[in-house]
């Protein structure tokens, strides 16, 4: 498989893919100890909630989650990554907060809209 | 209709919603529940609107922000119910409620209420329900409908987060 061609593909209708704690995730998404951090620091400050790897992620609201997904994408080792329908469970602090970060991530960010 | 009184409720163990003024919900209008995520849009709809309308015996139809659950759901449902019915998608989904809905309203007329949350079908769940008078209540973070009445989530802390219906 090429994986130049490869996208992480990450999609707001399905933020999480465990629904159970955190570590599942960052298993998922391979976030080492330093990324994980850098999650938690980033969570804490859009949310104020103070994540653990063994966060129960349900307990989440759905806005949560997608800004979850959306963090665990720009710091898991992914070099490109597509979001679906980003903005729509996103409010405005939250979501130019993503997209400055997108904009430093230095990753290939590609969105799609399924409507 | 459903009234929500002015009041202070313990939605979860360490959330709260002070409801400013008393909420009320009627047929023939629209209410958009706007407020920044982790609020307690959802909390509200879940924990003390839906409970309300299933109590008055009216009709509702909810339509969960991340809807994949609710969608195999109701194809299992729907697969043992009405074996020819194929469900693939949540449009599918939508029509195949609406019709069930409006066979109970034909047999039996009752208020109706349609919840969506974050929900991109807005448009398409007003004109499946236009058999019959409803409210519609929506969550959202643009302004997808001009003439819906809202009501705003305000959170204080992490613990609670204040409702009320804007001047």
């Amino acid at each position: 498989m090429n994986t130049e061609q490869c996208y992480l593909i990450a999609d707001a209708a399905h933020p999480l893919v465990s629904g159970e704690t955190l570590q599942e995730e960052l298993i998922l998404y391979n976030l080492q100890d330093e990324a994980r951090t850098s999650l938690y620091d980033k969570f804490y400050a859009l949310t104020g909630i103070r994540l653990h790897r063994d966060y129960p992620v349900n307990n989440l609201s759905g806005g949560q989650k997608v800004i979850l997904m959306a963090y665990l994408c720009l710091y898991s080792p992914a070099e490109k990554i597509c979001f679906i329908d980003l903005e729509h469970a996103l409010d405005s602090d939250n979501l130019t907060a993503i997209h400055n970060d997108v904009r430093i991530s230095g990753k290939a960010i590609n969105y799609k809209y399924s409507r | 209709m459903i009234i929500i009184p002015q009041s202070l409720i313990a939605v979860w163990p360490d959330f709260s919603l002070e409801i400013k003024n008393d909420l009320t919900f009627e047929t023939g209008c629209r209410y958009h529940l706007s407020g920044p995520n982790g609020s307690g849009k959802t909390s509200l709809i879940t924990q003390i609107l839906i409970p309300k309308i299933q109590q008055s015996k009216s009709y509702i139809l909810y339509f969960e922000q991340q809807m994949h659950l609710q969608l195999y759901a109701i194809k299992a449902y729907a697969a043992l119910m009405h074996k020819d019915r194929v469900i693939s998608s949540e449009a599918d989904m939508m029509a195949y409620l609406f019709e069930n809905l409006q066979m109970a309203y034909s047999a039996q007329p009752r208020d109706i209420y349609l919840i969506a949350d974050e929900s991109h079908e807005l448009q398409n769940l007003m004109q499946l329900c236009d058999f019959a008078p409803h409210a519609l209540i929506f969550t959202s973070h643009h302004n997808l409908l001009s003439e819906a009445r809202s009501v705003h989530f305000h959170p204080k802390s992490l613990q609670c987060s204040e409702v009320y219906v804007p001047d």
